[in-house]
């Protein structure tokens, strides 16, 4: 957790320029997982989708001065890594049988790209957001979607009553809604209340 | 990431505020119907595979990831990095040798004593145009417009690139120009059929200024990178000095054929060739490389191995460090001193000569183009070879 309140917009790209150390910290922190899960959409393994980012990453820094907005910054960063995970499986003739298509379609007529990028900013998003959640709230969640339990598992596990357990998810839903409208361009948000659903009905 | 998107996202704002009229109501579920691909998306989102994606999300370090990177971007002093300005040489600060057997990484640094009078400079945009009845037009310094008139096709300079203009001359014969690249140049062309030919230092390019007849025609020497135009009812086909022919339907590859290097290696990038060697050859794929091995080869070096018609097939070509002179940079990942030496020969216009004989050493790692010799010399010196120059004359020494 950063040891600051996060900078806003306009101060993050001042110091960005500055080449403040603090300013690539927010950006790695908040952007770099979500890069390596896009990067694994094109079938390379996950050491190499965080190479690959990495390298992004240190691209783009080398290049600050020429960026003036945040979504420039990002639009960057997933061209670079889309292209970069390209080259991982060209080099490696790991290309599927129609390898042509991916090459030569420039990024802006890749329809593949643009939904897999929106794919992980969503993910990306939520991930964040859900580490954000008070205590028990945030273990509720995290024991239902990344250890698989259901609901009676669960309260088993913390020592809670069942309709605690049930309450705690929904508390988490309205946590996370508010979160995200805050914090994200609302174009991820049509994906939010199914998504939610799924994500937090357990069994 | 574009304004589609941001018109959407005001929607989707007024949708979570139920703020939404029926055409605004509209208009977002005919953007969730547009495509399959987004009705896939949402399905993609809410079934196991967001179990597994949030998994994985679990299970990134980005901490460990964040120092890892912060090690080799920021330096121990602060204030440094103000210095680090958009070039590629900070980017390609670190280079791998590997001498003898041990690996070192070696820090590039611009090296003070290196740099004595009259540094050589690096290699630029140039070349020389010899038109069909002779005559030779240089075009490293004319500034952009027509260059010439040859038989109804203008031939036009833009940005540092030459284009043919046909501009209906189906009139008249055919001629033919010549594109000649000396050392220490590079230049790019853009034929009359609009296909896009990059040349490297040393090359040269015979082409006619139209194309008719069944099949384009043109003849190389040195090194340059196709980006051929779609045609299939006329073939295209490069022919290297006699020795070699290469066809093909629109596609992108690279020629090596440099007279004093082993072989005449073409790379694909894309699309299909044929590479033919006295009237036989072999298709390559995307990744491949052809090679033909040039019959000057060493005394007491035997025909080797197995190759179909003279032509020796390798899959999964390094085409970075193919490509790396297009883009601005030297690659010479798994390069001899001998390799090395050519390259920079070329581009910076210098004559090498070896005290002793050439030391074994194999590099890697990649460094731009566009910086002095001596920064690059400054580099390899940092293995056990050393380099004195003289004019331009570069003498390597053990």
């Amino acid at each position: 957790m950063p040891a600051h309140p996060p900078y806003g917009e306009k101060e993050l790209l001042f110091r960005i320029k500055e080449g403040d150390e603090r300013a690539f910290d927010q950006l790695f922190n908040e952007w770099y997982a979500r890069l390596a899960l896009f990067a694994r959409r094109y079938a390379i393994s996950a050491a190499e989708a965080e190479e690959v980012v990495s390298e992004s990453f240190m691209k783009f820094w080398l290049q600050r001065d020429g960026f003036d907005a945040l979504p420039g910054i990002r639009s960057f960063l997933y061209i670079t890594t889309r292209n970069a995970a390209l080259n991982v499986l060209r080099k490696n003739n790991r290309l599927p049988t129609t390898p042509l298509d991916a090459l030569e379609t420039p990024v802006e007529e890749d329809p593949f790209f643009e939904l897999e990028a929106i794919r992980a900013e969503v993910l990306g998003a939520v991930f964040r957001e859900i580490e954000n959640l008070p205590g028990k709230c945030r273990q509720v969640v995290l024991l239902t979607y990344r250890d698989g339990l259901n609901t009676a598992q669960i309260a088993a596990l913390m020592g809670i009553s069942v309709s605690n357990v049930t309450s705690q998810r929904a508390r988490a839903i309205s946590l996370l809604r508010i979160a995200l409208a805050d914090h994200y361009p609302a174009i991820y948000l049509i994906w939010l209340p199914a998504l939610l659903e799924r994500l937090l009905s357990g069994a | 990431m574009n304004s589609r998107i941001e018109n959407i996202s005001l929607l989707l704002k007024l949708h979570l505020k139920g703020a939404l009229n029926d055409a605004q109501k509209q208009e977002l579920e005919e953007w969730r119907r547009l495509s399959e691909a987004n009705e896939k998306l949402l399905e993609d989102l809410t079934g196991k595979d967001l179990h597994d994606a949030l998994h994985q999300l679990a299970t990134i370090d980005t901490d460990a990831a964040r120092e890892r990177l912060k090690s080799r971007l920021f330096t121990a002093k602060k204030g440094r990095i103000a210095r680090f300005r958009r070039s590629w040489w900070a980017a390609a600060s670190i280079i791998l040798v590997l001498a003898m057997g041990t690996a070192t990484w070696v820090a590039l640094k611009r090296s003070p004593e290196l740099v004595k009078t009259a540094d050589i400079q690096p290699g630029r945009k140039g070349a020389i145009l010899t038109l069909a009845d002779g005559t030779q037009i240089l075009l490293d310094s004319l500034h952009s417009g027509v260059v010439a008139n040859q038989h109804g096709a203008r031939v036009l300079l833009r940005d540092g690139s030459l284009a043919y203009d046909p501009a209906g001359s189906a009139d008249g014969e055919v001629v033919y120009n010549t594109m000649t690249i000396p050392k220490g140049r590079q230049f790019q062309l853009v034929l009359p059929d609009g296909t896009k030919v990059w040349l490297n230092a040393a090359s040269s390019i015979r082409y006619p200024t139209v194309f008719t007849g069944k099949e384009r025609r043109v003849e190389v020497t040195g090194e340059i990178y196709f980006e051929v135009a779609k045609n299939a009812k006329m073939p295209f086909r490069v022919n290297i000095s006699s020795k070699a022919e290469i066809e093909v339907l629109g596609t992108h590859f690279n020629v090596n054929a440099y007279e004093n290097e082993e072989s005449i290696n073409t790379t694909l990038l894309a699309g299909s060739v044929r590479v033919i060697r006295e009237q036989s050859g072999v298709m390559l794929r995307p990744g491949q490389q052809a090679q033909i091995a040039r019959s000057s080869s060493r005394p007491g070096q035997q025909a080797q191995i197995a190759s179909l018609h003279g032509i020796k097939v390798i899959d999964h070509a390094d085409v970075d460090r193919i490509m790396a002179w297009k883009n601005g940079l030297f690659n010479f990942n798994g390069a001899s001193l001998g390799d090395v030496m050519r390259q920079l020969e070329r581009w910076y216009e210098i004559e090498v000569v070896y005290e002793k004989e050439i030391p074994d050493i194999t590099f890697w790692g990649e460094i731009p183009k566009d910086i002095s010799l001596s920064g690059v010399l400054a580099a390899l010196e940092k293995t056990d070879v050393h380099f004195r120059i003289e004019g331009r004359k570069v003498i390597v020494m053990p």
